[in-house]
Parts: structure tokens; sequence; C-alpha cells
């Protein structure tokens, strides 16, 4: 395993690279795949680097245990930092995102690398070709500025490059640097909510193909085969495993989502009828990333109707209908194009639809006029979403304010992105579950603690309503955290009721790095189908360092720290960290009024239950309260002292 | 003649790879799918994984075909094996293999052919999706024309 450790750093302005071995001591402090990465964007990430500089680096890690036969451990995370503007005075966070990749994470590490660093921009457009020890620079300019969809591009770089290559690619919105340009990887994955997308087409980098020959090796092979096997064995016994292995998450999960995802603008009947039920004709088969026993993912393809052959890949289910209730667009096969397109054009569909929903509401309010869209007349139809869609993707007339996000829009018009009415934002990113009627539980509260306001891996329990608090528990203590912590966790407050999600969301954040560390998918973990000391286990048996899960949680810590560290250096202090203010108003539905509750919905809460809880979450991080930001006393019991010079970031 | 065989449904794979990663575990205890007997074909364009590996045939092509008698039946399980030892790297079995199974790997001479694991061969059980059966020899007759009449037409429908 610690043969794979090794950093590729390309430049893509001089075309020079290098193999940076990466110290196996390093393991131990943070343990491996994105647990590296932020300790190499400490060194790479300079301060304010602007994210479409030459000089801002993306640093892909692979997860520690990716390559291997340990159930769920596909990921891949990508480091850099964002081009979504933050806040009106236009802060970027440094942020991670992490996906499940199919061949990426596996190429890359048998082309022997677990980590890539790229600066610098081409002269040219290109994509990167990785085999082995070749890297080869090649001409993109055939796909550059082209109508050619994400996955024309991926199947003809496969087609040219070997189908079992890794491949990252960028639609015409990262193309274009429109702030929330996502990349596709390996067909089947998106990453980089936040505009990864755009800051690969700042380097004019149109894609990364990966393949490799090498082995990746296991310190007990023995020992890590009899784990991987005790852990599959007991997932194969989980109640829903025929179900999920048969229709993915996007067939099994819609009950979850109609409760967690509800934007209350139709009768939940009406919502099931147009989308709960009709999505499920829209099935083909599912997907499962490399190692994944359970496979969510899913492709589908649009039976009838003008749209008719449209296919697409990943669970659509809870995107698509959402969004559809937000649009008030009741054919789901319309919704189903509106994404393919975003995915086309390489575009996050969350954000692009719910900015459309903004404007288009204004514009129709009149709150919002022809001057501000520039000539654009906007209207609450479908044909005008997918011409905003285009606009946006192209950066054309009012579709070049909005690809520079909420606060570009704020800019531009003096709206507040805070009157949006469903999810939230935070740091310039809409949340992708509006804690009103989800409950608010460790999830929604790590979309505003994180720096990168998405849940990058940090799913509970809690995600799936009406668990029992014996439940919740049980699942806390699996996580390798002691008694003492857990009755913290578990302590009744006035202010949060049941259980303290301030103390509860540090933990699961720290457990958020350490998966993202070694690379196992967060389902694997919610579903409490892998816990902390199964973690632990293979991860040493995979490296040889004896690890527990404790062991683990406080690598998580340290990394957490780390990369809170970076964005205080930006300027992100509490300020930065708050909880939307939509979500203290209350959301009206067909069903009635929904408010902001604890996940129990026995206590409402108030902005200032909040405030006491977020004062809860500094306090167990061992942070300054008021400036919500790390002290130096915490960083040198983490030991980041040894490695930089926290005076730098402070 | 083998006892057993391998039989593959590729409508059921979903392209976890498990089956390669094990079998590059079991034969070298390292993870490298380039080393794996059984193969995944994957046609991109609508991501149909169709696993490929030996097929066991009675009288081996690439068995007449190497010159220095080095792919043998094993006695215990009717499988064909590859005698390291022996083998000159000519390649000539690989081109005689008329269904394109035998495998050649990167930085070695020595081709790749499953040999059932001795007549245990963990892909099958590593198979989440029951994309891999071992099935009786005499079981297999009805069970292949069945399954390959069922997956080439829908595998000619999806890729065509």
């Amino acid at each position: 395993m610690n043969k794979n450790l090794a950093a590729l750093f390309i430049d893509l302005t001089s075309e020079k690279t290098q193999v940076k071995k990466i110290k196996p001591d390093f393991l131990k402090m943070f343990l491996g795949g994105s647990g590296i990465g932020w300790m190499l964007a400490a060194e790479y990430i300079k301060p304010e680097t602007h994210p479409f500089s030459p000089e801002n680096p993306i640093i892909i890690s692979v997860g520690a245990l990716v390559g291997t036969l340990c159930p769920g451990a596909s990921k891949i995370s990508a480091i850099t930092k964002f081009p979504t503007l933050a806040s009106a005075d236009g802060k970027n966070f440094i942020g991670e995102c992490t996906g499940g990749t199919r061949y990426f994470g596996l190429m890359l590490k048998m082309a022997g690398y677990s980590h890539l660093i790229i600066v610098g921009k081409a002269s040219k457009p290109i994509y990167l070709k990785i085999y082995d020890d070749e890297i080869e620079f090649k001409d993109a300019s055939g796909f550059w500025g082209k109508n050619y969809s994400t996955d024309y591009v991926a199947n003809k770089l496969l087609e040219d490059e070997g189908e079992d290559s890794g491949v990252i690619v960028i639609g015409k919105a990262g193309e274009k640097k429109v702030f929330h340009a996502l990349t596709f990887v390996d067909k089947m994955s998106t990453l980089g909510r936040g505009g990864l997308g755009a800051v690969m087409g700042s380097k004019n980098l149109k894609a990364i193909v990966v393949r490799g020959t090498k082995a990746i090796k296991i310190a007990d092979s023995k020992k890590f085969i009899e784990e991987v096997h005790k852990v599959r064995s007991r997932i194969i016994k989980w109640p829903h495993f025929k179900q999920w292995i048969t229709r993915g998450m996007g067939g099994s999960g819609w009950e979850i989502f109609r409760n967690t995802q509800y934007p209350g603008k139709w009768k939940k009947t009406k919502w099931d009828k147009l989308y709960g039920e009709k999505i499920k004709e829209t099935f083909d088969r599912v997907q499962a990333c490399i190692s994944c026993i359970i496979s969510c993912k899913n492709t589908w393809t649009i039976r009838n109707g003008k749209f008719a052959g449209d296919k697409g890949f990943s669970p659509a289910t809870a995107k698509v209908a959402t969004s559809g209730q937000l649009l008030d667009v009741e054919d789901y096969r319309k919704m189903l194009h509106l994404y393919k397109v975003a995915n086309d054009e390489g575009i996050d569909f969350y954000t692009t639809t719910r900015l459309i929903d903004f404007v288009t509401t204004l514009y129709h309010q009149g709150k919002l006029t022809e001057h501000d869209t520039q000539g654009m007349k906007l209207s609450r139809s479908y044909d005008c979403y997918l011409d905003l869609l285009y606009k946006i993707v192209n950066r054309e007339k009012f579709g070049d304010v909005l690809a520079d996000g909420w606060f570009g829009l704020y800019n531009k018009t003096n709206i507040d992105p805070q009157e949006y009415w469903y999810g939230g934002i935070c740091k310039g990113v809409d949340f992708i579950y509006d804690a009103r009627p989800s409950h608010f539980h460790p999830l929604m509260m790590t979309f505003f603690t994180r720096p990168r306001p998405h849940h990058g891996g940090s799913h509970t329990l809690t995600n799936v309503p009406g668990k029992s608090i014996e439940e919740i528990k049980e699942q806390v203590i699996k996580w390798g955290l002691d008694e003492t912590t857990v009755n913290k966790i578990f302590t009744p407050t006035p202010y949060s009721g049941k259980f303290n999600v301030g103390i509860y969301t540090k933990y699961m954040e720290d457990m958020m790095r350490v998966k993202n560390a070694l690379g196992i998918c967060s389902i694997y973990t919610f579903m409490g189908l892998i816990f902390g000391e199964d973690m632990a286990n293979l991860y040493s048996a995979a490296t040889g360092l004896e690890m527990s899960a404790s062991d683990l949680l406080k690598c998580g810590e340290r990394i957490f720290n780390l990369s809170k560290l970076l964005n205080v250096r930006e300027g992100f202090t509490r300020e930065d960290d708050k909880p939307p203010e939509i979500w203290f108003k209350p959301m009206i539905s067909p069903e009635g009024k929904i408010v902001l509750k604890d996940y129990f919905g026995s206590k409402i809460f108030q902005k200032e239950d909040i405030e006491r809880i977020l004062d809860d979450y500094y306090k167990e991080r061992g942070w300054d309260v008021k400036r919500g930001i790390p002290t130096r006393e915490k960083l040198v019991k983490l030991g980041l002292t040894k490695i930089i010079n926290v005076e730098d970031f402070l | 003649m083998p006892k057993k065989i391998l039989l593959i449904e590729p409508l059921k794979c979903k392209g976890c790879l498990r089956c390669e990663l094990i079998c590059s575990f079991v034969k070298g205890t390292i993870f490298n799918i380039t080393i794996s007997r059984i193969r995944l074909l994957r046609f991109t364009e609508n991501e149909i994984y169709y696993p490929t590996t030996c097929e066991q045939c009675f009288t081996p092509p690439c068995k007449d075909a190497c010159p220095v008698e080095a792919i043998k039946i094993d006695a215990e399980t009717g499988a064909i094996t590859v005698d390291e030892e022996l083998c000159i790297g000519c390649q000539q079995c690989f081109f005689a293999c008329p269904l394109g199974r035998v495998s050649r790997v990167p930085h070695s001479k020595i081709p790749i052919i499953c040999d059932l694991c001795g007549g245990n061969p963990p892909c099958v059980e590593e198979c989440e999706y029951d994309a891999i059966k071992f099935v009786n020899f005499d079981k297999a007759n009805n069970e292949v024309r069945k399954s390959r009449i069922k997956n080439i037409s829908k595998l000619l429908e999806l890729i065509m």
C-alpha cells in the first residue's frame, strides 16, 4: 500500500512533470487519500491565489483503500480553491469535493500515484494522458468550444486511449468558467460542486485520462481479505440488500427523498404521482462503482414523448423531482431532459435550476426588470428554463450574470441570496436539502460548518427519518467514540432537544474526513454497514500501521482542522458559518406550515437555539468560540505545528 | 474435459470489478486487474459490461498452438493450465484462441488463462450480482444455450 504513495506533479504551463514521494510517516497523521491531499494543499495553495490563476492547484487524491476489495472503497477527492463567490466581497473557500469512481481511482493508483497535483495553464486546450510513467499533453482543440456532450467526449477518449481508462471530463460550462461547473468522472459520477469544472477550464484542461499496469500491494494480505469477507458477509444480510442491488438508490429511495427533499409547493400525493411513480419507468440498469456490492447508481432512458431516447446516469429521482416541483414542471420527462442537458454541458443541476427558479419568480413578481435581465423576457415556462440554462452555460446576456452564481446575481442586482425560499444558502452555495422538511441533524449542520457547503460524505443514520434514539446511539458508539463523548452527545438540552447536534456534528465531520481519506463511500457508513472498527482493521491490514477506530477519528479531526486552517487564512470566521435565514421562516406547503425542528420533531428551533448549538460545536472542537476558528493550543495538541507554521494561517 | 465450468451472464454484471480484483489477489497476492484471468469487456456507449474468461474448450486451439507443450490440461479439474517454466513467450496461444480469451500481461512474457483455481474459483463467490456461476459440465449444456440466447439478443439490442 505504501509503495503506491506518491504524488505526480504536473505543470501545464511548462509541460514538466515530477514524481514526489510522500513519506509513509505522514500516513500516521493524515491516513492517506484526501488527508494527505490536505497536507499537499497546505504546501501548494498559496494565500490570496485567485481560483482561476495558473498557480491555483487541483489536487486529486485517491482514497487509501481504493483499488482493493474493501466494499465501497471507490472514492477520489479533489481539493482546490473554488471560484464560487462565498461572500459579496468575493471570498473563495478552499474545499474538498469527493465522489465514487469506477476506473479513475483504481487506474491512478495502478499508474503508481496516490495523488495528482496539477498547476499552470496550458497554452491551448489539451487533455492529460497518464499511462504509468508516460505523461502526455494531448491536443483537445477538437473537443473545445464544440457542441459535444461530456458523455460524447468521454466515449471518444475511452475509444482512443483504452476502454479501461479512468476519465474526468468537463463540459462547455467548464470551458466558459461558469462558477458552478462540474466535472464528470468515469461517465457515472459528478465531482466538484462549487466549480471544479471551471478551475479545469481556466487551465485549458478538457480532460484527464489515466491507465496503469502496476500492482497495488497490501501489507498483511491474509488479514486484509479476512476483514473484507467479514464485512461483506454482514452487508449481504442487510434487509434492503436485494432491493438495492436490483433497483439502486434511485429505485429504492423515493420514500426517503419525498420526506427530506420536499419543497412544499405541491401536495405530496401529487408529487408521488407525477415523479415518484413515473421516474421508475425510466430505470435501465444498476451501476456499481469499483468494489461496491450495494450499487446505488443506475442508468435511465426516457421511454416516450418528445424526449424519448434521452439517456443518463446516476439516481435522478431526488434531483429531478425536487427541481421539477420548484419550477412547477409537471412532466417528469421535461425535467429529465433538463437534467441531461445540464450533464451534457457540465453544469451543476441543483444550483442552476434553483437560480432559474429564483430569477423567473422574481421577474414574474416584478422585482427583477428587463433592465436587470439585459433585455431578456423571463417567464415561468419550461422553454424559458431551458433557454436560461443554455445562456448560463454559454455566458450569454443575463446568463453571464447567473454564471457567477448567487453572489454574482447580488453584485449586479442587489438581490440577497438569503431571500431564496428553498434549501438555504451559505458561503454562496445552495444546500441540497432544506432543514425544515428534513429536520435539523448533523448533515444539515455540516452544510454551514464545513468550509465547502456540500455534504462531502457527512451522512449519519439521522439522514433517514424516523429512527429511534437507541438506533442512533448504537451507530455513534460503533464509530469508536468513548463513553464520555457518547453521553455528552446524548444528554438532552433545552436548546437542542434529545441529542446535542453541535457535539454530534463535530465527530461526524471528523468521521467524514476518515471516510474520504480511506475512500469509503458514505452510503455504507450511514446505512450502518461499515463501522469505525471495520475501517481501522481494514486500514491496519492494508498499510501495516496499527490503528484503532479512535486513532482514525483523531486523524479525521487533524485533517478537519487543517482544512479549516487554510480557510481561516482566506478570511473565513464564524461570521461565515451562518445557518440560512430562510430556515427560521415557516415553509408554507399544502400540508400546512413546516417549521425548523429537531430530528424527532419535538422541539421548534429559534435562531438563538442554533447559535447555542454552534457554541457547543466550536467548544467541542476546542476552538475559539467567538471567532469559530482553531486555537493555537488545539493545533499544537493535534501535532499540526510540526508540519506547518500555524502563525502563517491564523 | 472439465467437470465444472464458469458460466457468465453478462446482463447481471454491474461493472464493480470485484472478480478481476479477487483473481489478481488469488494469483499474485496483489490487486492488479491486468493479471486477472477474467476481464470485463466494456461497451462504453451504453456502459454494458461483459466479463470474459477461458471457455475451457475440449480440444483447445491454444494448446495445439503451443510449440513447447507448456499448455496442459489439469488431470484433477480438466482445466487448462500454463507451465510458466516451459513457456517461451511466443504468444502463439494468444493468437490461436478464437474467442480472444488468452490475455497478455504488461511487463511479462507469460500468457494468462483461467485455470479454474483448482476447482474452487473465488470470482464466483465474490460476485454479489450472480453474474458468474460455476456449474457442472453436464448441466451446462442447456444453461449455456438459454443464457446465450437471452444475453446475446438483449446485448445486441443494447449495443447495436
